[in-house]
């Protein structure tokens, strides 16, 4: 009995693992989809309304949910230093400690975006927002791509690997 | 000012970087007390300017290109695209009042100036208010119970919108006089220094500020919607100004201005003014002039 639970609880984890994996992907994808949407919300406010930073960076926290809202909050209050650190500072080290979970190459893009953010040069800002929406649009695509084909993957090897582990145990 | 400085200087060296900042910071108290403006030129040491002249900080190394964009950062809390309508005017104001020069190369779009593509020095011109600048000049500008119109003459830095941001002030919340509706048009923020709607500046509790907007409009919006007693205007330099004020001064209503100018035969030499005294619309003019470091203000009828 107890080899029988054991074996169950083993195979229970294994299956967790492999839909973890696969809500990871998931999540990533949504997140991209979020930080791609918010860029181009920004480019918008920078362009038309004028937002003040402070406040655009707060609209963002409240309105996108999960990890990137946090990300827009996290730079929100980091502006509260600005004078003792840059925006590009503050962006980047937000980046470092946000659990966004992304790739490296979307990371990149962000980090990128954080050196032109809040200069003078509004025309230069605007296309870094777009060109950076937009990448992480792709980046967004590819995540989708990668959570259908390898997503299943993992949820089938989770399943298999349990399977197998019940069989080796009993 | 305290032991750590003067609190308004420190403000504006606030706006700096932290290694310019470190150079402002380190003016003797009595000099920051006295300076008027901090000088960032990209290649070019950290610069104080004092009423004896401009000196450079000590221990300022050269103010490197970037560090000027990263005041702008500071200065418009990461925001210069909200600012940007007044950075194409060469200056916006920030908190506290202080105003930022910038000079750099322009990018001109069908024949105006559309933004700025590289920074190559600014000038922060620490805001003072001098209470009491107009003591001794208010009254004389009374006649029985009617505020008379006012032109105020000097050359640039002779401390013409100081003594009339001082005059705006006691003529809006009274004393000898009772207190009068004051509707400035404060097109380049100087005057009361507007920040989230508040005058950073003492203009008085009956003061109605339009700042950002050009004179001549501002003061027909002050004119039309805020039913002043006073209309008051730094720096008359447009016809348009000039023609707003004349429409004002047709409705009854006392006029406090300043122009660039010596004296009267200075300013009876540029025709742009002319409207304006042959209209009648001033009945006094008060001159400031310098000597030796000190300031004094003759007023005499027109």
């Amino acid at each position: 009995m107890i080899r029988l639970a054991g074996a169950l609880l083993a195979a229970g984890g294994m299956a967790w693992m492999g839909f973890a994996a696969a809500r990871r992907l998931a999540r990533r994808e949504r997140t991209l989809v979020q930080l791609s949407a918010a860029l181009s919300q920004m480019e918008r406010e920078i362009s038309y309304r004028l937002t003040p930073m402070p406040q655009l960076l707060g609209e963002l926290a409240e309105n996108t949910p999960g990890p990137a809202g946090a990300f827009f909050g996290a730079c929100r209050k980091g502006l509260e230093e600005l004078g003792s650190r840059s925006l590009a500072e503050i962006w980047h080290e937000t980046l470092l400690t946000a659990p966004l979970d992304l790739e490296d190459r979307a990371l990149a893009v962000l980090d990128r975006l954080g050196t032109v953010l809040g200069r003078y040069q509004e025309e230069e800002v605007r296309a870094a927002l777009a060109r950076a929406a937009e990448d992480l649009a792709r980046e967004g695509e590819l995540a989708r791509a990668e959570a259908e084909n390898r997503g299943r993957m993992y949820q089938v090897l989770g399943l298999t690997a349990g399977g197998l582990l019940v069989l080796l145990l009993l | 000012m305290d032991r750590h400085g003067d609190k308004r200087y420190i403000q504006a060296s606030a706006l700096l970087p932290p290694r310019l900042r470190r150079w402002a910071e380190g003016l003797p108290p009595a000099e920051q007390a006295r300076a008027e403006e901090l000088r960032l030129r990209a290649g070019q040491p950290l610069t104080a300017v004092l009423p004896a002249g401009e000196v450079p900080l000590s221990g300022a190394e050269r103010v490197e290109p970037e560090e000027l964009g990263l005041v702008l950062e500071i200065a418009t809390r990461a925001s210069a695209h909200a600012a940007l309508e007044k950075l194409r005017h060469g200056f916006f104001t920030v908190e506290g009042g202080h105003r930022i020069g910038v000079c750099g190369s322009a990018v001109v779009k069908e024949g105006a100036v559309y933004s700025l593509s590289r920074l190559s020095s600014l000038a922060i011109r620490v805001a003072r208010q001098v209470r009491g600048a107009a003591a001794d000049v208010a009254d004389r500008l009374w006649e029985g119970d009617r505020l008379r119109s006012t032109l105020i003459l000097s050359p640039p830095g002779g401390g013409k919108t100081t003594l009339l941001r001082d005059l705006i002030r006691v003529i809006s919340d009274g004393g000898t006089h009772p207190p009068l509706r004051v509707g400035v048009a404060d097109e380049r923020g100087e005057l009361a220094a507007l920040w989230n709607g508040v005058p950073q500046l003492e203009v008085g509790a009956h003061t109605d500020v339009m700042d950002g907007c050009p004179k001549g409009a501002g003061l027909l919006m002050l004119l039309r919607g805020m039913n002043p007693q006073v209309l008051a205007a730094d720096e008359l330099t447009a016809p348009e100004d000039c023609a707003a004020l004349t429409l004002a001064a047709n409705c009854g209503v006392s006029l406090l201005c300043t122009a660039h100018a010596a004296g009267l035969q200075d300013l009876k030499a540029r025709p742009i003014y002319r409207p304006l005294l042959e209209g009648g619309c001033f009945q006094r003019l008060a001159v400031l002039t310098r000597r030796d470091g000190v300031r004094s203000c003759r007023v005499t009828p027109l």
